[in-house]
Formats: structure tokens, sequence, C-alpha cells
């Protein structure tokens, strides 16, 4: 027996009046449309998320970007080869390194050159340095949003240590600017790889305890666990990589499949989650931070002496004809860089396919049904930097 | 797969592959039509051998070409247009590419078409894929392509009110058209200053 | 607002009105870009700001003191700094943090970059860098208390009167001379 419904009219703003349909015994109510961001303390930058809410849950969810938007592809036509390494080192602010590095090794494998082995080591190990540097940024602020204060300040102490072996080595904290085409700026200091076994004992330790502190809390995982599942399938649709991907159970690491620098000459492993929810996301992280220590580890061991630029370089660097896709695992996903030259000193076109850009094109997929709380809880577990996004 | 074989595995099973190119970095793309752009796609996705389901990028690049060839661009200017090189190019106006990545087979393609500069236009491939959805919109708004079917194609990135299409060759930079890059110049370049 | 805009306060007065100003500093962190990260990282235990008396996480433009603009302005986000800006009371100070809010940086050429933030706010201190580092953004605030500790109610005021910066909303512009 259907129950008795009645129509009535919703009063709004002149002209935005709606009728809705009440089943008996229903309260009438109407979609919400609330606007988070662009400044707002939890989202991670200037994202903007449009959600129309009914009541608590969430009904449809549309980023809007942009707000950030600097035209890096268009400035990279206007600079060489040398400025885009320092440009494109701001586009993914957390990972200054690794984006140089995709750069470097386009224009390496156009122009066939070959960088000597030393360059190749010190670049894995200032790469996998970074890596940490990004995900504990990830820890801290997500500990943030959910409440937690305190883990924001210990991950930025572990940043501080780790930026100042990296500021005495590449002489900045952030956009460290150090890839050249061919090879590095310069070698590494005196007693760098001393004082990197160091830290990466006491980082070591450390990450033990943060991981106890959030992932071992029960707010913490009452709060993510089964919070924003995401399929496997559905990530790789939206091409969702990196940790995001891997906590969905898809074992995807470009070091492993397509290796660069000589990540096929070390040993690690690729962290796989179960369920792709908020926890296991976090969970993948910790693992691939306790993956990079290993592998700078083995890079102390075997690191070899050598130049670190090779001996005879062209006066201008100039692209010689041609197009590659070069795809690195930066800390975030996938970051590739399709590099179209027509044999001048600036490209023809620098396509930069970020991690973030693909992940955040997944949250109207991944909101719709959720709680506002927990909302809050996916968007701190969706890796991204607004100018990834935006670029 | 290796590149040669995945791409004559394309040719023959769609027959709709115009032409290949297979760099020496060995990264495969074949080039369709732009009105079989669709049926390409949809091939890749669901061909077991082909097995294409993480959806890397979509994006487009401007040939330029319709002008003469021109002196090599001063530094800091943007590469204009010029005269189409045998070896790359083939054909002006824009050039789309969307290139696809299998997981568990481990290869990538890049599947190319060329599009007209003025109203130039496409099928969507976000019911093939659903990535390409913001890729084709980010493509649409800097390049002014169409395309048809897509869900919304509103401006993703830039201002609502923005005007003109900013990464074709003929949308200049003000500001360096304002004035010169006040950094250094290459060494060759002051050393003519400093003859003249 | 009282005799402290309209009258010269004498010394005594003003130098502990001046005092309380500017140790109590609450900043609104419109952090934008890569310069948000070395804000937090001087917010953070190694740096840390608060010691100077400037208090992170103000609760909101309307109860901050102190905007501190890190990172790339883009014309997309420029109103909405705009919107922050007006809805803080006065007396209000800003500190552009970072090359892309003094003058556009890195980005000068681009075709959505607003090249430098005092375009469209006025600011107090202007900190370089790219990112400035945190020890340079404890300068800065220093350097803005300075000038607050020398700051003179009266004149501020009546700087706003002579040249308001009117500001539109739903009403139309508000004209902030009338008072």
């Amino acid at each position: 027996m259907t129950p008795e419904s009645r129509t009535i009219t919703l009063p709004g703003e002149p002209g935005s009046a709606v009728a809705v349909t009440v089943a008996e015994g229903d309260l009438a109510t109407r979609e919400m449309t609330l606007n988070i961001g662009p400044q707002h303390p939890s989202t991670h930058g200037v994202l903007r998320v449009v959600i129309t809410l009914d009541g608590e849950r969430i009904h449809t969810a549309e980023p809007v970007i942009g707000y950030m938007h600097r035209g890096f592809e268009k400035l990279a036509e206007a600079r060489d080869y040398r400025q885009i390494i320092a440009l494109v080192n701001r586009h993914d602010w957390l990972s200054a390194f690794c984006n140089e590095l995709g750069v470097a090794i386009a224009v390496e494998r156009l122009m066939g050159l070959e960088v000597p082995e030393r360059a190749q080591w010190i670049r894995m190990l200032l790469a996998e340095w970074n890596r940490v540097l990004n995900h504990l940024v990830f820890i801290g602020s997500y500990g943030l949003e959910l409440g937690a204060i305190t883990p924001v300040f210990y991950a930025f102490r572990e940043r501080e240590d780790i930026q100042e072996i990296l500021e005495a080595a590449t002489g900045g904290r952030l956009h460290f600017t150090f890839n050249r085409i061919g090879g590095l700026k310069d070698d590494l200091p005196k007693g760098f790889l001393r004082r990197s076994a160091e830290l990466v004992r006491k980082v070591r330790n450390r990450l033990a305890d943060y991981e106890g502190l959030l992932l071992g809390n029960q707010i913490f995982r009452k709060r993510t666990v089964g919070v924003g599942a995401l399929p496997g399938n559905v990530a790789k649709d939206f091409g969702v990589s990196g940790p995001i991907l891997q906590a969905c159970g898809v074992a995807e690491d470009s070091r492993k499949t397509e290796p660069y620098l000589r990540y096929d000459q070390v040993e690690f492993d690729v962290p796989v989650g179960k369920n792709g929810d908020s926890f296991d996301r976090f969970w993948v992280l910790f693992r691939r931070m306790e993956e990079s220590l290993r592998i700078i580890e083995q890079v102390h061991d075997r690191i070899p002496s050598g130049p670190v630029m090779p001996p005879k370089m062209p006066k201008t660097i100039k692209a010689p004809e041609g197009w590659i896709y070069q795809r690195t695992e930066n800390p975030l996903g996938e970051c590739g860089y399709y590099l179209v030259s027509r044999g001048d000193k600036t490209p023809w076109r620098l396509k930069m396919r970020t991690a973030s850009f693909s992940n955040v094109s997944m949250i109207p997929y991944l909101l719709p049904g959720i709680l506002v709380p927990d909302m809050i809880a996916v968007l701190g577990s969706v890796f991204f930097v607004v100018g990834d996004v935006d670029r | 797969m290796t590149p040669e074989d995945l791409v004559s595995h394309v040719r023959e099973a769609t027959g709709l592959v115009e032409r290949d190119e297979l760099t020496p970095q060995g990264q495969a793309a074949v080039w369709v039509a732009p009105e079989r752009w669709l049926e390409a796609a949809t091939h890749l996705r669901t061909c077991g051998r082909c097995g294409f389901d993480f959806f890397t990028f979509l994006t487009a690049v401007d040939r330029g070409g319709d002008r003469g060839a021109e002196a090599p661009p001063p530094r800091g200017k943007p590469g204009r247009a010029q005269a189409p090189s045998p070896s790359v190019d083939q054909g002006e106006g824009l050039e789309v590419v969307c290139h696809v990545y299998a997981v568990r087979r481990q290869h990538h393609l890049n599947l190319k078409t060329l599009v007209p500069r003025e109203g130039g236009s496409l099928a969507t491939l976000s019911g093939v894929w659903r990535g390409a959805n913001w890729h084709e919109r980010e493509t649409a708004e800097m390049f002014g392509i169409g395309f048809a079917g897509h869900p919304n194609l509103a401006k993703l990135e830039l201002p609502v009110n923005f005007e003109g299409f900013p990464l074709r060759k003929d949308f200049l930079l003000i500001t360096r058209e304002a004035k010169e890059w006040p950094g250094q110049k290459e060494p060759e370049e002051r050393h003519e200053e400093a003859k003249s | 607002m009282g005799i402290v805009d309209k009258v010269e306060v004498p010394q005594p007065i003003k130098f502990i009105l001046n005092w309380g100003r500017r140790y109590s500093l609450w900043v609104i962190n419109f952090g934008l870009a890569c310069c948000a990260i070395e804000f937090i990282a001087a917010s953070t235990s190694r740096h840390d700001f608060i010691r100077l008396g400037v208090i992170p996480f103000a609760h909101g433009p309307r109860q901050g003191d102190l905007l501190l603009v890190a990172g790339t302005l883009t014309d997309k986000m420029a109103p909405a700094l705009k919107r922050v800006y007006d809805q803080m009371p006065e007396p209000k100070y800003v500190i552009s943090f970072g090359s892309c809010s003094n003058c556009g940086g890195p980005y000068w050429d681009s075709y959505s970059v607003t090249k430098g933030v005092d375009q469209i706010i006025p600011v107090d201190v202007y900190v370089p860098g790219c990112p400035p580092r945190p020890e340079a953004l404890l300068e800065g605030i220093l350097k803005l208390q300075k000038s607050i500790g020398s700051e003179s109610l009266k004149e501020r005021y009546e700087r706003r009167e002579r040249a308001p910066i009117v500001t539109g909303g739903p009403i139309g512009p508000i004209d902030l001379s009338a008072r």
C-alpha cells in the first residue's frame, strides 16, 4: 500500500521555489548547495568543492579547480630546458626534485645523453628523500583535519631535519633545482652520506611512533576505516595512480614496471592495500616511506664515485626533433611529461600529466553518498596538491 | 606486447590505423581519422589483448603550419608557427593525443588524430574511460576543440570570462611581447651584442 | 570608534595601545601555493612565530588582524582575496610572502596570474624569496611589529577617510568615509 503523498511548494529566493513530493509522515526537505573553499582550512590549498546536500548526506560533488592555474604549459614553451627545470619543480611543490627528474630524463632520452653512474644514484637518493618529505606532509595535515593537532608538529619536525641535509646538498629547502640536463648541478658535500645514514635511523624510529599514534588511534580508525572506498577498476579508469591506486589493491609503480635511474638495481616492495578506503591509503603511505628508507640505505652502500655531469656537454641544450612521454613515480602518483620538440632550445609542447589532476577528477565519483564529516576524511585522503591539479 | 607487435595488432584488429610512429626510444603511436576516434578508442578499451584500462592523458598539440618558414624564434619567445618538418609533422591543425596504458600487460599506446584548427570536433571518450572527462574539458578550453557528447564541457581551469585559447600558438604572452626578458643573455648572444 | 582615531593620543597611552596591537596579531593564513608550506614550517616548533605574538589559526577573517598572502595569486582567485580582506575589521595589516605575491614571481609572463597582490590590496611588508626561508618571515613580522609600534591610529584612519577603500557588496558600494 503506497503511503499517501502530497506535493507542497517550498519557498526560496525569487524564482527558485521548488515543488517537492512528500510521503506521509516525512519531512519536506530540499537540497542545499554548500560551497567549500577556495579558502578553507581543510582543503589542501585552493580547491573549491561545490556539494549539494540532502541533510548531512552528499548528493553530488563538483570540484571547481583553476584557482592556482598559472599556465605552466604555455610558460614552458617560452623557456629553455634549464629554465624549465626551475619552473616544473613548482607545480607539485611538495615533491620538487621528482618533478625536475621527469623533465631531465625526458630530454636526456630524446638527446640520447649518457648520464654518469654517480649522478643516477645521487638522483635516486634525493628523490627518495623527497618522497619521505612529501608523505610526511600528508600524514601531518591529515591528522590536523581530523582534529589531531600533534601529528603536524611531529611531521614537520622530521621535515626540518630532512630539509636540513637537502639544503646542505642542494641549497634549497623546498624547490631544489638541482637536476640539470645530463646529471646534477654539483656533487654531494662531504659528510652527506654519513648524515643521511644517521637521519635514516632517526626517521625510521620516529615513523614507528607516528604509525602507532595515528593508525593505532581508535578515533582515527573509526573515522577512516571503510570511508571512501574506491574500487580498483574505477581508479584505473580515472587514471588515479600512486598511493591511492596501490591502496585499492593494484600494485602499479613506475619504478618497478619501467625502471628509470637505477631502480632496477635496488630491492624494494610495492605495498598494496585491501579495501581502498582512507585507512588503507594512509597505511600505504607509511609503508612507502619505509620502502624509501630501505632504498636510501641501499644507495648509501652502493653509490659509486665519479663525475656528476657528462664530460662533453653542448653549449646550448637542444632536444632533437621528436616526441617522448616520460613518466616517473612521484610521491603523489604518476607524473608524466609529454614533450614534443622541434629541435629548438625550447620545447614545442610540454604537456604535464600530473598525478593530482587525475586524483581530483574522481572526487565526483567518490563523494556522493557519504556524510559531511566523512567528506573531510575522504578529501584529506585523496592525495593532491592544488598546484599539481591546476598547473 | 612489444610496441611493434602492439601496433600491428591494432592495425589488423581495427583496420582504422592510417599510419603509425615508433620512436627510437621505443614508444608507439597510431594515427586514426577523427571520425573513427571513438571506434578506435573503444577497441583499445575492450579488446582482451590490448587491455588498456588505465587512462593516462588526453591533450592536443598545435601544429602551427599555415604560415611559411620563419627564422627560429628569438630567445624567450614561444616558438611560433614554423614550416612543418617531414619527419614529425604531416598536416597542419591541432593534433590530439590520447595516451593509455594497460596495467596488467604493461604496455602504452598513443592514439593520435588531426583536427582542423577552426571548428574541430571529436567524439568524447568519457564513456570509454571516465578519466577522459576532465582531460577533454581542459583540452577544449585550451585549444578550442569540441567534444561531441561530453556531459559538461564548461571551462575547467580558466576563469569563466576568459577569452581566447591559451595553448594555441597564436595566443601570445602579452608580458613577453611588452618587455624583454630581463635576465642574463646566453654567452653567444652577449658575444654578438659586443661585436655589433 | 571612540577618541583613538580622532585625537592624537599622548605618547604613554599610544605606546601601550600599539604594544597591545603589535604583540597579539591573529594571522589569517591565506596560503595559496608553495609559500604556504614554508609558512606552516614557520609556525611549527623549530621556527615558531607564536613566540613573537603572531597566533595562527584565526577563526575567520572577521576575527583576524594580519592577512598573510603566501603564494601565487591568480586572476580567478583575486576576488576571493579581496573579499577576505574586506571582511577583516580595521586595523588590519597585510604581509605579502614570497615573490609570487610580491610581483608575480616566476610567472611574470603568465596569462592568468595577478602580478602582485598589491594590485588589489594594500601591503605593509613584502617578504622576498622563492620560497622565503621561515627566518625571513620572522624578520618580516619583526619589521611589521616595529612599524606598528610607531603607528598613529588617527593618521591611519585619516588616510582611509581621504582615500576610502570602496568595497562592492550585495547592497552596493559601501563608502567607508561616512561614519
